[in-house]
């Protein structure tokens, strides 16, 4: 992750006036929300699997120490090698290290957060490794030297024709290439293929691992995740130490889940599971199998109160469920994990000082946590971290110095009852039509892009003493 | 990894959940999940819904018989490249007399064995076919899925490389969805160095949001259910 830039007001802004961002993330957010809810319909007992599914997850990380333990013996006994990395540089360092010691020269890689999170590609290219990311929207990305803006649409933000214009000048496409979207793809299919056939390292993300199998479940679409597992003579898989499942029943269960919630899809078309390197016996496959197991914070995390974040599956469903991410996108959070999910985990992971404004991108309506297949409750821990930012004195003081006095006006009925009929007359003094049009800094925040409301003259608690002195009706 | 980082990560993690070393028994297991199954004559009929609806196809045959295999081959390979399918050990495959049949049809065969891997002229030749042809350890109703093990003379590369991937399931391996499977056969989850679980077709809608088919992986898929 590269570290926080100035402002998030500033890249908010930027984004806001960028009509056509706005339009291309609102636009396909609203249709994979579609697409979710149809896959969610078609599934009998949807709500019951999402349930077992967070029981599963809180299980999993309740006893993460365990499980590691376990899925560290599994891979080991069926030939692969696994490696603990406490921080970014330990796991860093580790795949450096073994990309020198075995002479390799060019990785092919299929899409994977955890890699962008300790920023693996710059290191392993100072390295001498030549790298290639191989999904689609992640080779955009790579060619536009951008980074992704959404955790399963790497490039939600870029239009067709940007796309093709990347296409032209940095990968030599022609016009016939760049006709449609369909020969687009075709073109990305040729000029990976070799890139494929030639690599000497495969690098993956892991979804899920499996404990007591030491399998590693690999969700594509594109199949780039099993090329990249498949074609390189050396694997690294690459996982947060959080991505446990105990069996490989329990992984049928989440499988259920992610591909509806991310997509809309009933399963990922490539549901892929690794069972260590390639045996003597089969013809194709790695040589050699190496579990990067990344901490780089996570265990911080476990025994807090935001511990719950850790159950993600990376469904990417909280980021289109959130009015906030479909209208800023996923830069403006200046984080490798943006959106609602992204705004726990980033503070939790890298702690809060340097992406204090992020639990703030967020109007708590709760709709993350309505479409989070395993329910995490994470409005809650935007409400805790707040509170943690609160305490850190990061809010600017007029908000601490007003809120002290709405704390002295609210606690006496009396002065609450003046302080309104007050305010009442004064808006009215300087309203028009029922709206007040200019407000004085800071509450022009409000007023600049919208009028506010007048309060009305009688207050709830005088018409509703002025009513009690009414003749008692009778029920008709 | 070492003895002393392991015991170092567990440590780390223990200490992280605020408990000492961990219990031997889990106890809190949330146990199995159980579903509504699917009605029993409905898996054929559900199965080919799903993968059409994903842009594949579904053939049925009956009787196995190698010679309408062999036309369905060269009916799909017609004006799409090299005469060359690249295929699993046939004897692992539910229909007898493919290699005689391919010859006498003009249809060159290729298959990897071990070593392949180490020649870069050698993954080239075998990306050139035109058709994967594969057999399945399973097929799943609720996701018009397919699942396939890798193992001696069940290459990955099959399935993966060329453009159009045939695969020939007797029909007994049909069942309900991949839970039910994996509840039956957890077994197969390890079955190979490998084991793929196949929904459809390659697939993108990285670029505007625009479905395309055949990105890295097979762009047509053709299930053939034999029996």
């Amino acid at each position: 992750m590269s570290a926080a830039p100035a402002s998030f007001y500033r890249r908010t802004a930027d984004a806001l006036a960028d009509a056509r961002l706005r339009g291309a993330v609102g636009r396909v957010t609203a249709s994979v929300r579609r697409s979710r809810q149809a896959a969610l319909d078609r599934l009998p007992d949807a709500d019951a699997w999402r349930d077992h599914a967070r029981q599963l997850r809180a299980h999993t990380i309740a006893h993460l120490d365990r499980y590691l333990d376990e899925l560290t013996s599994a891979i080991e006994a069926r030939g692969g090698h696994v490696f603990y990395a406490p921080t970014a540089e330990d796991a860093i360092a580790y795949v450096t290290d073994l990309a020198r010691s075995r002479h390799l020269k060019t990785a092919v890689k299929s899409k994977s957060m955890i890699s962008e999170e300790i920023d693996l590609n710059a290191r392993l290219e100072a390295a001498g490794v030549r790298v290639v990311e191989t999904d689609l929207g992640e080779y955009v990305v790579q060619l536009a030297a951008d980074h992704p803006s959404h955790i399963v649409m790497p490039i939600i933000h870029k239009t067709r024709g940007e796309v093709a214009d990347l296409f032209r000048a940095k990968a030599g496409a022609t016009d016939a290439d760049l006709a449609d979207v369909a020969s687009m793809t075709q073109f990305a299919r040729r000029t990976l293929r070799p890139e494929f056939l030639r690599a000497d390292l495969g690098v993956s993300g892991v979804n899920f691992g499996v404990a007591s199998t030491g399998t590693l479940c690999i969700c594509t679409n594109e199949g780039n995740g099993r090329l990249v597992t498949t074609l390189p003579r050396v694997h690294v898989a690459m996982m947060g130490i959080e991505r446990l499942v105990p069996t490989p029943e329990d992984l049928t269960v989440m499988l259920q889940i992610l591909g509806r919630s991310a997509t809309g899809q009933n399963l990922t078309v490539y549901t892929n599971l690794i069972n260590g390197p390639r045996p003597d016996d089969e013809s194709d496959g790695p040589s050699e199998l190496h579990v990067v197991l990344v901490d780089n914070g996570r265990s911080r995390v476990l025994g807090s109160e935001l511990a719950e974040i850790l159950y993600c599956i990376r469904c990417g469903a909280c980021l289109n469920a959130c009015p906030v991410y479909q209208e800023i996108g996923g830069h403006a959070y200046g984080s490798v994990y943006p959106g609602p999910f992204g705004s726990v985990l980033t503070p939790a992971l890298r702690g809060l000082e340097a992406f204090h404004d992020l639990p703030h991108a967020s109007s708590l309506c709760g709709a993350c946590r309505d479409a989070c297949p395993v329910r995490i409750d994470i409005p809650r821990m935007l409400l805790a971290l707040r509170a943690d930012d609160a305490k850190a004195h990061h809010a600017p003081w007029w908000i601490a110095a007003g809120l002290r006095v709405f704390r002295w006006v609210a606690v006496n009925p009396r002065r609450f009852q003046t302080a309104g009929r007050l305010t009442a007359k004064l808006m009215h003094a300087t309203s028009r039509n029922g709206w007040i049009r200019w407000l004085p800094p800071p509450l022009s925040g409000w007023t600049s892009t919208r009028d506010f409301p007048v309060m009305a003259v009688e207050s709830f608690q005088e018409r509703w003493a002025r009513r009690s002195k009414l003749p008692e009706q009778k029920p008709s | 990894m070492t003895p002393d980082a392991r015991a170092a990560m567990r440590a780390a993690i223990a200490a992280a959940i605020g408990r000492g070393t961990f219990p031997d028994a889990v106890a809190d297991h949330p146990g199995a999940f159980s579903w509504s199954p699917l009605a029993a004559g409905d898996r054929a009929a559900r199965f080919r819904a799903e993968l059409e609806a994903l842009g594949g196809t579904c053939h049925d045959m009956p009787e196995p018989n190698a010679d309408a295999v062999v036309a369905l081959l060269d009916r799909l390979m017609a004006g799409r490249g090299p005469r060359r399918v690249l295929v699993w050990d046939e004897a692992l495959l539910p229909v007898a007399g493919l290699p005689t049949a391919l010859v006498r049809a003009g249809i060159s065969i290729d298959t990897v064995t071990p070593g392949d891997m180490d020649s870069i002229e050698r993954r080239e030749e075998l990306a050139s076919a035109t058709i994967g042809r594969t057999g399945a350890d399973a097929a799943l109703a609720e996701t018009g899925s397919i699942v396939l093990a890798s193992g001696p003379g069940r290459a990955r590369l099959a399935s993966l490389l060329p453009p159009i991937h045939v695969a020939l399931v007797e029909r007994h391996r049909l069942v309900d969805s991949l839970a039910a499977l994996i509840r039956v056969r957890p077994d197969l989850a390890t079955a190979g160095a490998n084991v793929v679980c196949i929904t459809g077709p390659s697939r993108t809608a990285d670029i505007e949001h625009t479905l395309s088919r055949g990105v890295h992986g097979p762009g047509e898929v053709h299930v053939v259910f034999v029996g």
